[in-house]
Protein backbone atom coordinates (compact mmCIF):
# COMPACT_ATOMS: atom_id res chain seq x y z
CA UNK A 1 0.00 0.00 0.00
CA UNK A 2 2.55 2.15 0.87
CA UNK A 3 4.85 1.25 -1.76
CA UNK A 4 1.97 2.03 -4.24
CA UNK A 5 1.22 5.56 -2.58
CA UNK A 6 5.24 6.24 -2.71
CA UNK A 7 5.04 5.12 -6.58
CA UNK A 8 2.05 7.38 -7.22
CA UNK A 9 4.01 10.62 -5.50
CA UNK A 10 6.92 10.04 -7.39
CA UNK A 11 5.17 9.67 -10.91
CA UNK A 12 3.33 12.99 -9.94
CA UNK A 13 6.92 14.80 -8.74
CA UNK A 14 8.21 13.03 -12.49
CA UNK A 15 5.09 14.60 -14.37
CA UNK A 16 6.01 18.14 -13.08
CA UNK A 17 9.89 17.85 -13.77
CA UNK A 18 8.80 16.62 -17.35
CA UNK A 19 6.20 19.28 -17.48
CA UNK A 20 8.30 22.28 -16.81
CA UNK A 21 10.99 20.53 -18.77
CA UNK A 22 9.00 20.84 -21.84
CA UNK A 23 8.03 24.51 -20.70
CA UNK A 24 11.30 25.42 -20.39
CA UNK A 25 11.98 24.33 -24.23
CA UNK A 26 8.75 26.12 -25.72
CA UNK A 27 7.72 28.92 -23.96
CA UNK A 28 8.30 32.14 -25.82
CA UNK A 29 10.22 33.91 -23.66
CA UNK A 30 12.37 34.00 -20.25
CA UNK A 31 10.06 34.51 -17.94
CA UNK A 32 7.48 32.25 -18.66
CA UNK A 33 10.63 29.68 -19.27
CA UNK A 34 10.85 30.84 -15.36
CA UNK A 35 7.62 30.53 -14.64
CA UNK A 36 7.54 26.82 -16.11
CA UNK A 37 11.25 25.79 -14.31
CA UNK A 38 10.28 27.34 -11.12
CA UNK A 39 7.03 24.90 -10.51
CA UNK A 40 9.07 21.84 -11.68
CA UNK A 41 11.53 23.03 -8.80
CA UNK A 42 8.94 23.24 -6.21
CA UNK A 43 6.28 21.10 -7.08
CA UNK A 44 8.39 18.37 -8.82
CA UNK A 45 10.68 18.07 -6.08
CA UNK A 46 7.78 18.20 -3.07
CA UNK A 47 6.31 15.15 -4.67
CA UNK A 48 9.27 13.45 -4.76
CA UNK A 49 10.85 14.29 -1.07
CA UNK A 50 7.56 13.21 -0.14
CA UNK A 51 7.58 9.85 -2.00
CA UNK A 52 10.95 9.42 -1.01
CA UNK A 53 10.01 10.24 2.97
CA UNK A 54 7.34 7.57 3.16
CA UNK A 55 10.46 4.80 2.36
CA UNK A 56 12.53 6.54 4.55
CA UNK A 57 13.81 4.20 7.52
CA UNK A 58 13.93 6.92 10.21
CA UNK A 59 12.81 10.08 10.92
CA UNK A 60 15.79 11.92 10.25
CA UNK A 61 16.31 10.76 6.88
CA UNK A 62 12.29 11.92 6.63
CA UNK A 63 13.89 15.51 8.17
CA UNK A 64 16.88 16.16 5.90
CA UNK A 65 14.47 15.15 2.88
CA UNK A 66 12.30 18.14 4.30
CA UNK A 67 15.16 20.36 4.74
CA UNK A 68 16.31 19.75 1.11
CA UNK A 69 13.02 20.31 -0.14
CA UNK A 70 12.91 23.77 1.46
CA UNK A 71 16.63 25.16 1.12
CA UNK A 72 15.63 23.94 -3.33
CA UNK A 73 12.70 25.80 -2.78
CA UNK A 74 14.41 29.27 -1.43
CA UNK A 75 17.69 28.78 -3.08
CA UNK A 76 14.97 28.49 -6.58
CA UNK A 77 12.75 31.41 -5.87
CA UNK A 78 15.90 33.74 -5.37
CA UNK A 79 17.56 32.47 -8.70
CA UNK A 80 13.97 32.82 -10.36
CA UNK A 81 14.44 36.36 -9.06
CA UNK A 82 17.75 36.98 -10.03
CA UNK A 83 17.09 35.95 -13.66
CA UNK A 84 14.05 37.62 -14.11
CA UNK A 85 15.23 41.30 -12.64
CA UNK A 86 18.60 41.05 -14.89
CA UNK A 87 16.58 39.99 -17.82
CA UNK A 88 14.18 42.74 -17.18
CA UNK A 89 16.83 45.64 -16.87
CA UNK A 90 18.72 44.29 -19.97
CA UNK A 91 15.65 45.62 -21.51
CA UNK A 92 14.20 42.08 -22.62
CA UNK A 93 10.79 42.87 -22.88
CA UNK A 94 7.73 39.99 -22.10
CA UNK A 95 6.64 38.35 -24.83
CA UNK A 96 3.09 40.04 -24.22
CA UNK A 97 4.02 43.34 -24.33
CA UNK A 98 5.91 43.04 -27.70
CA UNK A 99 2.81 41.32 -28.87
CA UNK A 100 0.28 44.36 -27.87
CA UNK A 101 2.56 46.38 -29.66
CA UNK A 102 2.62 44.60 -32.47
CA UNK A 103 -0.88 44.64 -32.78
CA UNK A 104 -0.97 48.46 -32.21
CA UNK A 105 -2.49 48.00 -28.59
CA UNK A 106 -3.46 51.64 -27.61
CA UNK A 107 -3.07 50.90 -23.58
CA UNK A 108 0.77 49.94 -24.34
CA UNK A 109 1.66 52.42 -25.85
CA UNK A 110 3.03 54.46 -23.51
CA UNK B 1 29.92 -6.58 -7.18
CA UNK B 2 28.54 -9.66 -6.82
CA UNK B 3 24.81 -8.49 -6.56
CA UNK B 4 23.05 -9.20 -9.94
CA UNK B 5 21.86 -6.12 -11.34
CA UNK B 6 17.79 -5.75 -12.16
CA UNK B 7 16.88 -4.32 -15.61
CA UNK B 8 15.61 -1.12 -14.39
CA UNK B 9 19.74 -0.87 -12.82
CA UNK B 10 20.86 -1.82 -16.16
CA UNK B 11 18.75 0.92 -17.31
CA UNK B 12 19.47 4.02 -15.29
CA UNK B 13 23.50 3.39 -15.84
CA UNK B 14 23.15 3.25 -19.64
CA UNK B 15 21.23 6.42 -19.75
CA UNK B 16 23.83 8.08 -17.39
CA UNK B 17 26.94 6.38 -19.50
CA UNK B 18 25.32 7.76 -22.75
CA UNK B 19 24.09 10.70 -21.41
CA UNK B 20 28.09 11.27 -20.13
CA UNK B 21 29.28 10.69 -23.94
CA UNK B 22 26.67 12.97 -25.48
CA UNK B 23 27.12 15.55 -23.33
CA UNK B 24 30.90 15.52 -23.77
CA UNK B 25 30.46 15.27 -27.88
CA UNK B 26 28.28 18.10 -27.77
CA UNK B 27 30.51 20.54 -25.30
CA UNK B 28 33.47 20.29 -27.45
CA UNK B 29 31.63 20.39 -30.98
CA UNK B 30 29.09 23.43 -30.26
CA UNK B 31 30.46 26.74 -31.08
CA UNK B 32 28.48 28.54 -28.47
CA UNK B 33 30.52 28.69 -25.43
CA UNK B 34 27.13 29.73 -23.42
CA UNK B 35 25.75 26.14 -24.44
CA UNK B 36 29.06 24.40 -24.01
CA UNK B 37 29.56 26.18 -20.25
CA UNK B 38 26.14 25.28 -18.77
CA UNK B 39 26.43 21.40 -20.82
CA UNK B 40 29.43 21.60 -18.67
CA UNK B 41 27.50 21.78 -15.41
CA UNK B 42 24.95 19.53 -16.80
CA UNK B 43 28.34 16.81 -17.41
CA UNK B 44 29.58 17.68 -14.05
CA UNK B 45 25.79 16.54 -12.47
CA UNK B 46 25.74 13.19 -14.54
CA UNK B 47 29.22 12.11 -13.81
CA UNK B 48 28.38 12.96 -9.79
CA UNK B 49 25.32 10.31 -10.36
CA UNK B 50 27.62 8.28 -12.02
CA UNK B 51 29.92 7.91 -8.94
CA UNK B 52 26.93 7.91 -6.67
CA UNK B 53 26.68 4.22 -9.19
CA UNK B 54 29.40 3.52 -8.77
CA UNK B 55 29.22 3.36 -4.45
CA UNK B 56 32.10 6.44 -4.58
CA UNK B 57 29.79 8.88 -2.36
CA UNK B 58 32.89 11.18 -2.03
CA UNK B 59 34.09 11.69 -5.28
CA UNK B 60 30.47 12.24 -6.11
CA UNK B 61 30.02 15.18 -3.20
CA UNK B 62 33.35 16.37 -4.54
CA UNK B 63 32.57 16.26 -8.13
CA UNK B 64 29.36 17.94 -7.91
CA UNK B 65 30.53 20.73 -5.17
CA UNK B 66 34.05 20.99 -7.47
CA UNK B 67 33.81 19.59 -10.48
CA UNK B 68 30.20 20.89 -11.09
CA UNK B 69 29.35 23.84 -8.84
CA UNK B 70 33.12 26.10 -8.51
CA UNK B 71 34.13 24.92 -12.08
CA UNK B 72 30.98 25.95 -13.38
CA UNK B 73 30.41 29.03 -11.95
CA UNK B 74 34.26 30.06 -12.71
CA UNK B 75 33.54 29.22 -16.59
CA UNK B 76 30.04 31.41 -16.12
CA UNK B 77 32.03 33.97 -15.17
CA UNK B 78 34.63 34.19 -17.67
CA UNK B 79 32.02 34.00 -20.26
CA UNK B 80 30.42 37.00 -19.21
CA UNK B 81 33.48 38.75 -18.48
CA UNK B 82 33.97 37.53 -22.47
CA UNK B 83 30.66 38.37 -23.87
CA UNK B 84 30.78 41.90 -22.12
CA UNK B 85 33.94 42.54 -24.63
CA UNK B 86 31.59 41.23 -27.27
CA UNK B 87 33.67 38.12 -27.34
CA UNK B 88 31.34 35.37 -26.94
CA UNK B 89 30.77 33.94 -30.05
CA UNK B 90 33.40 32.41 -32.71
CA UNK B 91 32.13 35.20 -35.11
CA UNK B 92 33.30 38.47 -32.61
CA UNK B 93 36.35 36.02 -31.92
CA UNK B 94 37.15 36.19 -35.65
CA UNK B 95 35.84 39.88 -35.78
CA UNK B 96 38.16 41.10 -33.22
CA UNK B 97 41.28 39.61 -34.49
CA UNK B 98 40.65 40.68 -37.94
CA UNK B 99 40.09 44.50 -36.27
CA UNK B 100 43.22 43.76 -34.14
CA UNK B 101 45.41 43.11 -36.98
CA UNK B 102 44.46 45.81 -38.37
CA UNK B 103 45.11 47.78 -35.64
CA UNK B 104 48.98 46.55 -35.66
CA UNK B 105 49.68 47.13 -39.00
CA UNK B 106 47.84 51.30 -38.75
CA UNK B 107 48.27 52.69 -35.41
CA UNK B 108 50.01 49.80 -33.40
CA UNK B 109 48.41 48.74 -29.93
CA UNK B 110 49.23 51.73 -27.66
CA UNK B 111 45.29 52.93 -26.91
CA UNK B 112 44.42 49.55 -26.35
CA UNK B 113 47.02 48.95 -23.49
CA UNK B 114 47.22 45.24 -22.44
CA UNK B 115 44.39 43.55 -23.74
CA UNK B 116 44.76 39.98 -23.49
CA UNK B 117 44.52 38.23 -27.28
CA UNK B 118 41.04 36.04 -26.86
CA UNK B 119 42.65 33.65 -30.04
CA UNK B 120 43.30 31.19 -28.03
CA UNK B 121 39.94 30.00 -27.86
CA UNK B 122 38.42 29.09 -31.09
CA UNK B 123 42.09 27.76 -32.04
CA UNK B 124 41.62 24.15 -32.04
CA UNK B 125 42.79 20.92 -33.51
CA UNK B 126 39.58 20.89 -35.45
CA UNK B 127 41.18 23.51 -37.88
CA UNK B 128 44.40 21.45 -38.16
CA UNK B 129 44.61 19.23 -41.86
CA UNK B 130 43.22 16.17 -42.13
CA UNK B 131 45.71 13.95 -41.19
CA UNK B 132 46.61 15.45 -37.87
CA UNK B 133 43.02 15.62 -37.00
CA UNK B 134 42.86 11.63 -38.13
CA UNK B 135 46.02 10.78 -35.83
CA UNK B 136 44.90 12.43 -33.02
CA UNK B 137 41.17 10.24 -33.23
CA UNK B 138 43.60 7.33 -33.52
CA UNK B 139 45.95 8.10 -30.68
CA UNK B 140 42.81 8.58 -28.38
CA UNK B 141 40.98 5.22 -29.65
CA UNK B 142 44.70 3.65 -28.91
CA UNK B 143 44.70 4.90 -25.58
CA UNK B 144 41.35 4.27 -24.91
CA UNK B 145 41.16 0.73 -26.10
CA UNK B 146 44.14 0.44 -24.27
CA UNK B 147 42.64 1.20 -21.27
CA UNK B 148 39.41 -0.73 -22.11
CA UNK B 149 41.24 -4.29 -22.67
CA UNK B 150 43.63 -3.62 -19.72
CA UNK B 151 40.24 -3.11 -17.43
CA UNK B 152 38.85 -6.49 -19.36
CA UNK B 153 41.45 -8.66 -18.71
CA UNK B 154 41.70 -7.43 -14.95
CA UNK B 155 38.08 -8.07 -14.39
CA UNK B 156 38.96 -11.88 -12.84
CA UNK B 157 41.14 -10.57 -10.77
CA UNK B 158 39.89 -9.51 -7.56
CA UNK B 159 40.81 -5.19 -6.72
CA UNK B 160 43.59 -5.89 -4.64
CA UNK B 161 44.30 -2.47 -3.44
CA UNK B 162 40.81 -1.46 -2.27
CA UNK B 163 41.90 -4.50 0.18
CA UNK B 164 44.50 -3.81 1.18
CA UNK B 165 43.10 -0.43 2.49
CA UNK B 166 40.81 -2.16 4.62
CA UNK B 167 43.17 -4.78 6.28
CA UNK B 168 45.20 -1.39 6.88
CA UNK B 169 42.37 1.02 7.78
CA UNK B 170 42.53 0.48 11.67
CA UNK B 171 46.46 1.57 11.47
CA UNK B 172 45.43 5.18 10.07
CA UNK B 173 43.24 6.45 13.00
CA UNK B 174 39.94 7.40 10.56
CA UNK B 175 37.73 4.93 9.84
CA UNK B 176 37.02 6.40 6.21
CA UNK B 177 39.11 5.20 3.62
CA UNK B 178 39.22 7.78 1.35
CA UNK B 179 40.19 9.92 4.09
CA UNK B 180 42.82 6.98 5.25
CA UNK B 181 44.03 7.21 1.22
CA UNK B 182 44.11 11.07 0.99
CA UNK B 183 45.99 12.02 4.11
CA UNK B 184 47.29 8.97 5.25
CA UNK B 185 48.31 6.55 2.43
CA UNK B 186 48.73 9.06 -0.02
CA UNK B 187 49.17 12.28 1.67
CA UNK B 188 52.01 13.55 -0.71
CA UNK B 189 49.53 13.60 -3.96
CA UNK B 190 47.22 15.65 -1.11
CA UNK B 191 49.34 18.00 -0.37
CA UNK B 192 50.47 18.59 -4.15
CA UNK B 193 47.17 19.06 -4.85
CA UNK B 194 46.54 21.89 -2.09
CA UNK B 195 49.59 23.03 -3.80
CA UNK B 196 48.28 23.58 -7.02
CA UNK B 197 45.45 25.35 -5.42
CA UNK B 198 47.64 27.68 -3.96
CA UNK B 199 49.88 28.89 -6.84
CA UNK B 200 46.33 28.86 -9.47
CA UNK B 201 45.69 31.66 -6.79
CA UNK B 202 48.73 33.35 -6.66
CA UNK B 203 48.90 33.21 -10.65
CA UNK B 204 45.52 34.81 -10.66
CA UNK B 205 46.40 37.44 -8.22
CA UNK B 206 49.37 38.45 -9.69
CA UNK B 207 47.41 38.84 -13.74
CA UNK B 208 47.21 42.11 -13.33
CA UNK B 209 48.55 43.98 -9.84
CA UNK B 210 46.97 47.21 -9.19
CA UNK B 211 42.96 47.09 -10.75
CA UNK B 212 41.06 44.79 -8.77
CA UNK B 213 37.35 44.30 -9.28
CA UNK B 214 34.82 41.28 -9.09
CA UNK B 215 32.81 40.86 -11.74
CA UNK B 216 29.54 43.14 -11.04
CA UNK B 217 29.94 46.47 -11.86
CA UNK B 218 29.25 49.26 -9.62
CA UNK B 219 26.06 50.61 -10.82
CA UNK B 220 24.68 46.65 -10.36
CA UNK B 221 25.96 46.49 -6.91
CA UNK B 222 22.69 47.44 -5.17
CA UNK B 223 21.17 46.19 -2.96
CA UNK B 224 18.75 42.87 -3.70
CA UNK B 225 16.68 42.35 -0.33
CA UNK B 226 15.51 38.90 -1.87
CA UNK B 227 19.44 37.70 -2.42
CA UNK B 228 20.20 39.27 1.02
CA UNK B 229 18.04 37.27 2.55
CA UNK B 230 18.82 33.99 0.84
CA UNK B 231 22.57 34.95 2.41
CA UNK B 232 21.86 35.55 5.71
CA UNK B 233 19.56 31.92 5.79
CA UNK B 234 21.60 29.94 3.79
CA UNK B 235 25.28 31.28 4.66
CA UNK B 236 25.36 30.16 8.52
CA UNK B 237 23.44 26.89 7.06
CA UNK B 238 26.81 26.04 4.99
CA UNK B 239 29.01 26.89 7.93
CA UNK B 240 27.18 24.34 10.19
CA UNK B 241 27.24 21.52 7.19
CA UNK B 242 31.25 22.60 6.44
CA UNK B 243 32.26 22.27 10.08
CA UNK B 244 29.95 18.62 9.84
CA UNK B 245 31.40 17.39 6.20
CA UNK B 246 34.88 17.85 8.00
CA UNK B 247 34.34 16.06 11.07
CA UNK B 248 32.55 12.92 9.72
CA UNK B 249 35.55 13.15 7.27
CA UNK B 250 36.93 10.93 9.28
CA UNK B 251 34.59 7.69 9.01
CA UNK B 252 31.74 8.69 6.02
CA UNK B 253 32.13 10.67 3.11
CA UNK B 254 32.90 13.95 3.65
CA UNK B 255 36.03 15.70 4.11
CA UNK B 256 38.46 18.73 3.34
CA UNK B 257 37.42 19.50 -0.25
CA UNK B 258 34.03 19.30 0.47
CA UNK B 259 33.73 21.66 3.25
CA UNK B 260 36.29 23.92 1.23
CA UNK B 261 33.92 23.71 -1.79
CA UNK B 262 30.86 24.50 0.61
CA UNK B 263 32.48 27.17 2.36
CA UNK B 264 33.75 28.87 -0.80
CA UNK B 265 30.20 28.98 -2.29
CA UNK B 266 28.87 30.76 0.83
CA UNK B 267 31.78 33.29 0.56
CA UNK B 268 30.54 34.27 -3.38
CA UNK B 269 27.58 34.43 -2.22
CA UNK B 270 28.33 36.81 0.70
CA UNK B 271 30.65 38.43 -2.14
CA UNK B 272 27.45 38.87 -4.72
CA UNK B 273 25.20 39.82 -2.20
CA UNK B 274 27.27 42.89 -1.61
CA UNK B 275 27.45 41.68 2.44
CA UNK B 276 31.21 41.24 2.34
CA UNK B 277 33.34 43.60 0.20
CA UNK B 278 35.35 42.32 -2.32
CA UNK B 279 38.51 40.93 -0.92
CA UNK B 280 41.30 42.92 -2.00
CA UNK B 281 45.44 42.63 -3.00
CA UNK B 282 47.56 42.73 -0.61
CA UNK B 283 45.15 41.93 2.18
CA UNK B 284 47.60 39.43 4.57
CA UNK B 285 45.14 37.62 6.82
CA UNK B 286 43.22 36.52 3.41
CA UNK B 287 46.87 35.46 2.01
CA UNK B 288 47.96 33.60 5.39
CA UNK B 289 44.66 31.99 5.70
CA UNK B 290 45.36 30.56 1.74
CA UNK B 291 48.13 29.26 2.91
CA UNK B 292 47.97 28.23 6.23
CA UNK B 293 46.28 24.60 4.90
CA UNK B 294 49.64 24.26 2.75
CA UNK B 295 51.78 25.12 5.69
CA UNK B 296 50.59 23.25 8.86
CA UNK B 297 50.16 20.44 6.45
CA UNK B 298 53.80 20.35 5.85
CA UNK B 299 54.85 21.28 9.36
CA UNK B 300 52.38 18.60 10.78
CA UNK B 301 53.96 15.90 8.29
CA UNK B 302 58.15 17.41 9.34
CA UNK B 303 57.22 17.98 12.73
CA UNK B 304 56.25 14.20 13.12
CA UNK B 305 59.51 13.22 11.52
CA UNK B 306 61.89 12.69 14.33
CA UNK B 307 59.29 9.91 15.86
CA UNK B 308 58.13 8.37 12.78
CA UNK B 309 61.11 8.97 10.61
CA UNK B 310 59.94 9.61 7.08
CA UNK B 311 58.20 12.86 6.03
CA UNK B 312 54.48 12.77 6.15
CA UNK B 313 53.73 10.05 8.66
CA UNK B 314 52.02 10.48 11.95
CA UNK B 315 53.38 8.96 15.57
CA UNK B 316 51.37 6.05 16.32
CA UNK B 317 48.06 7.41 18.34
CA UNK B 318 48.30 10.86 16.84
CA UNK B 319 46.74 10.34 13.44
CA UNK B 320 43.29 11.04 14.34
CA UNK B 321 43.48 13.99 15.89
CA UNK B 322 46.40 15.52 13.40
CA UNK B 323 44.22 14.68 10.40
CA UNK B 324 41.51 15.95 11.91
CA UNK B 325 43.42 19.16 12.56
CA UNK B 326 45.00 19.01 8.99
CA UNK B 327 41.79 19.08 7.01
CA UNK B 328 40.33 21.61 9.31
CA UNK B 329 42.77 24.01 8.22
CA UNK B 330 42.80 22.69 4.69
CA UNK B 331 38.89 23.74 4.30
CA UNK B 332 39.43 27.32 5.59
CA UNK B 333 42.42 27.45 3.27
CA UNK B 334 40.91 25.49 0.40
CA UNK B 335 37.67 27.81 0.52
CA UNK B 336 39.40 30.93 0.45
CA UNK B 337 41.56 30.17 -2.31
CA UNK B 338 38.43 29.58 -4.60
CA UNK B 339 37.01 32.38 -3.34
CA UNK B 340 40.11 34.78 -3.72
CA UNK B 341 39.29 32.95 -7.37
CA UNK B 342 36.29 34.36 -7.96
CA UNK B 343 36.47 37.82 -6.34
CA UNK B 344 40.72 38.89 -6.80
CA UNK B 345 40.83 38.87 -10.73
CA UNK B 346 41.92 41.74 -12.87
CA UNK B 347 39.30 44.17 -13.60
CA UNK B 348 37.35 43.83 -16.88
CA UNK B 349 40.02 45.84 -19.42
CA UNK B 350 38.87 48.61 -21.56
CA UNK B 351 35.38 47.32 -24.07
CA UNK B 352 36.45 48.44 -27.78
CA UNK B 353 33.44 50.63 -28.65
CA UNK B 354 33.35 48.75 -32.07
CA UNK B 355 32.49 45.41 -30.31
CA UNK B 356 30.71 46.97 -27.44
CA UNK B 357 28.05 48.38 -30.39
CA UNK B 358 27.47 44.75 -31.20
CA UNK B 359 26.65 43.24 -28.23
CA UNK B 360 26.49 46.27 -24.84
CA UNK B 361 25.44 44.28 -22.40
CA UNK B 362 27.34 41.27 -22.43
CA UNK B 363 24.60 38.70 -22.30
CA UNK B 364 24.59 35.32 -20.61
CA UNK B 365 21.61 34.89 -22.49
CA UNK B 366 22.26 34.33 -26.06
CA UNK B 367 20.41 37.18 -27.12
CA UNK B 368 22.15 40.00 -29.07
CA UNK B 369 21.83 42.96 -29.71
CA UNK B 370 22.27 44.38 -33.86
CA UNK B 371 24.00 47.85 -34.71
CA UNK B 372 20.38 49.51 -34.72
CA UNK B 373 19.02 48.47 -31.39
CA UNK B 374 17.28 45.79 -32.32
CA UNK B 375 17.18 42.53 -30.14
CA UNK B 376 17.92 39.65 -32.25
CA UNK B 377 16.86 37.03 -29.89
CA UNK B 378 18.69 33.67 -31.73
CA UNK B 379 22.43 34.33 -32.47
CA UNK B 380 22.25 31.97 -35.11
CA UNK B 381 19.75 33.74 -36.91
CA UNK B 382 21.63 36.38 -37.62
CA UNK B 383 24.32 34.43 -39.52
Amino acid sequence: MIDILSAALLLTGAFFFMAGTLGLLRFPDIYCRLHALTKADNLGLGFVAVGLALQASSWSARLQLLLTWLLVLVAAATVAHLLARSALREGIEPVRMLADRAHGDPDDAA
Amino acid sequence: MGIPMTPLEWGLDATVALLLVGLAGRILFTRDLFEATVLFIAFGLTLSLAWVRLGAANVALAEAALGAGVTGALFLTAFHRLARRGLAHPLDRQRYRADELHDRSSRGRADRGDDPKPALLDVGILHGPLWLRASMALAGLAVTGGIAARLLTLADRPPSLPILVEAHLAETGVSNPVTAVLLNFRAYDTLLEVAVLVVAMIAVGSLDRGSRAFVRDPEELEEDPVLDALSRLVVPLAGVAAVYLVWVGSHGPGGAFQAGALLAGAGVLLVAAGLMGPVTEGAAPIRALAVMGLAIFIAVGAGSMPWTGSFLAYPPGTEYGLILLVEAVLALSIAVVLIELFVDVPAVPHVDPALAKVDPTGDPLGRRISPDGAVIRNPDEER
